[in-house]
């Protein structure tokens, strides 16, 4: 017992004896009463689940700089690792160089990330409940304010900078959407242009990946959708941004816009449009169907000179490799899935071309780990960033939800 | 069929099942009470009729066999369902209009009492269970200088009571703007505490209990675990679920 619970027990104790020694309603008891509620309105939980270490949703290579930045989506934080870092197997973790996390930082379910080829810059996607993407420099650390912010539409997700045009590309999860904004935009800056509609296919969508070579845009879906209304009459549940005159034209309608009753369930799917798609435009190609194997498929990558699209596939605890030019029913080319993997739900991707590595952030088991590019099948990491005890359970909270099972004496989760 | 944010979920106890809806696809959705891995929902509403827009909250009476879902669209709204529903099928009532003074952002039913606890207008806002159209609510549990708190929010009924368990912050706490972050980042910022509440106060009701001060930063929901005396809160700022023994709360039963 320490001293703060011998301290409490004794008041306890004080209170029991007073208690069964003052007239009702007198102000001794009243002050006895008083003295109890404060007990009980500062006792501590009696039990907490909570992950104190780093749960990584996403992850981007800086190669010339050779540091890999990881989004923490469990404690809102960005962690910098040199790109070599490999933890032991006896050792209980790895730290990061840098480390940027805080209120000032406005990280906040954090599952998206870019790092500027030229400057180092990091872009920090937030998903629900902080509607803004921020960026930091690249040798920002603790709990500082980003560079600049830029506000997003609600449940910005993936992604994607097509450097040649200047421009940052985002799926939008809660309005089924696809939004571009300039790439240097900040603030209340408007987006440029504008995917969404039932012809899109959009339906919960997560990763974003470009190709430029093929001028595609590859979304992934989870399945969920509903149509927007065609009268914009609804209301805004969520933005928060102050419109700029003219502003509105491509912000996206919220779920609270859509036609009443239209939701249904798509199937999981890989959407391609071309890139000049703007508003309720078709997908080119869809890559769906029971040998694609999608479950919930999150980040996207791909490689432009190979043409070979990376998928990771959270709720298929697998990573699956198509061909950029895939379309319909088609089994991947490459499946990396098993227990010697490592993977753990899978939902980033990323592909370091300088040294010829596929970089994975698993959201159910505190890791990243590297493989060979071209690794497939049950093939073991080369490297992994281990950011807790090997074997430390992750609850993957994330504005989380509960009920109480009686039956069971379990509590209930979604997340 | 699930997504991934999914901000509601029911227990039914009598039934042995899990109630939870999809608002991105405008579902209900009911699953085996031991439902684990890959399993379809043995109930599914949904449809044009139903009229669902972005129904991320509901709670369920498994005595009277009913859902509830606030509707945020047209002021907002209770659309009411019969449990056992399947498919595309219209409310079986709703609840709403101006008089009702109703936001459509949360809902807990109490079976036993037959009251509905909403919240909307000027705080938490009190119905009869079948309550149906544009009627006004029987009390509204105010915060306020008398009891220096918001009022209550989120609440979660005490079994064998008259009594509820809802978040509240303290009068006068830092309010959101759109220049700050969305979310409390801290429980000095938030100074969000739990309290109770009967579903006979009317106005500004200080709470019996109060627990949780300085730990809590964004309250998203509650339930209790009857066997043990304890509230659990669901807090999104800390990414954790706390169980806290809550004896006081129950201490007031009815028999």
């Amino acid at each position: 017992m320490n001293v703060s619970s011998r301290l409490l027990w004794r008041i306890g104790l004080v209170l029991v004896f007073a208690t069964t020694s003052v007239l009702p309603g007198s102000s001794q008891q009243k002050a006895t009463d008083d003295a109890r509620k404060a007990l009980v309105a500062n006792r501590k939980p009696l039990r907490m689940i909570r992950d104190q270490y780093a749960l990584f949703s996403a992850v981007a290579v800086d190669a010339e700089r050779n540091e890999v930045v990881l989004q923490d989506e469990n404690q809102f934080r960005s962690l910098v690792y040199d790109r070599t870092t490999n933890t032991p197997p006896t050792a209980a973790l790895s730290e990061p160089k840098r480390l940027i996390g805080g209120p000032q930082t406005h990280l906040e379910l954090n599952c998206g990330v870019y790092i500027d080829p030229k400057t180092g810059n990091i872009f920090a996607v937030n998903n629900d409940t902080e509607d803004h993407l921020v960026v930091f420099d690249r040798n920002a650390k603790g709990d500082v304010a980003p560079t600049w912010m830029l506000h997003t539409p609600h449940g910005a997700f993936g992604i994607a900078v097509d450097e040649p045009a200047e421009e940052m590309i985002f799926t939008i999860q809660h309005s089924n959407a696809v939004v571009a904004f300039p790439k240097t935009a900040k603030d209340d800056d408007p987006p440029t242009w504008l995917l969404q509609g039932d012809k899109t296919l959009l339906a919960d969508p997560h990763g974003i990946a470009l190709d430029n070579k093929k001028g595609v845009i590859f979304v992934s879906n989870f399945g969920s959708t509903a149509t927007p209304r065609a009268d914009k009459g609804g209301i805004i549940h969520y933005n928060r941004t102050r419109f700029k005159p003219g502003s509105k034209a491509f912000w996206p309608l919220d779920p609270g816009q859509m036609v009443p009753g239209s939701g249904r369930n798509l199937p999981a799917a890989i959407t391609v449009y071309d890139k000049k798609a703007r508003g309720d435009a078709a997908p080119v190609r869809v890559i769906s169907g029971p040998k694609t194997q999608l479950n919930w498929a999150e980040g996207l990558f791909v490689d432009e000179q190979r043409g070979e699209l990376y998928v990771a596939n959270d709720a298929g605890e697998s990573v699956l490799v198509f061909r950029t030019d895939a379309g319909g029913d088609v089994a991947p080319i490459r499946i990396l899935k098993g227990p010697h993997t490592l993977l753990a739900y899978p939902s980033s991707v990323f592909l370091d071309f300088k040294n010829d590595e596929l970089w994975v952030a698993n959201f159910g088991n505190h890791t990243a780990t590297v493989y060979n590019r071209a690794a497939g099948g049950d093939a073991a990491p080369i490297r992994e960033i281990r950011s807790a005890p090997t074997g430390t359970p992750a609850p993957a909270l994330a504005n989380a939800r509960i009920a109480y099972d009686t039956k069971r004496d379990q509590i209930l989760a979604p997340n | 069929m699930l997504a991934r944010t999914m901000h509601s979920i029911v227990y039914d106890a009598i039934h042995d099942e899990i109630i939870v809806p999809n608002a991105f696809s405008n579902a209900i959705m009911t699953f085996r009470g031991p439902a684990s891995g890959e399993e379809p929902p043995i109930r599914v509403i949904q449809g044009p009729k139903t009229r669902l827009v972005f129904n991320d909250q509901l709670d369920a009476d498994t005595i009277h066999n009913e859902i509830y879902v606030p509707n945020r669209e047209g002021g907002g709204s209770i659309f009411v369902f019969d449990r056992t529903a399947q498919g595309n099928v219209a409310p079986v009532r709703i609840l709403g209009g101006p008089d009702s003074g109703i936001n459509g952002s949360d809902i807990t039913v109490d079976p036993v009492h037959d009251l509905l606890l909403t919240s909307g207008r000027g705080g938490l806002r009190i119905f009869n269970r079948t309550d149906s159209g544009n009627v006004k609510p029987l009390r509204i549990i105010t915060g306020g200088p008398k009891s220096g708190t918001t009022g209550p929010r989120d609440p979660v009924m005490v079994p064998g009571t008259r009594m509820f368990i809802a978040s509240t912050r303290q009068l006068g706490a830092a309010v959101k703007t759109v220049e700050t972050t969305s979310n409390f980042q801290t429980s000095d910022e938030a100074q969000s505490f739990l309290g109770v509440w009967s579903i006979d106060d009317n106005g500004d009701v200080a709470p019996r209990w109060t627990i949780a001060h300085n730990i809590l930063t964004e309250v998203r929901n509650l339930a209790v675990d009857p066997k043990h005396k304890a509230v659990l809160v669901a807090d999104k700022g800390l990414n954790a679920i706390m169980t806290f023994s809550f004896p006081e709360a129950f201490a007031y039963s009815e028999k």
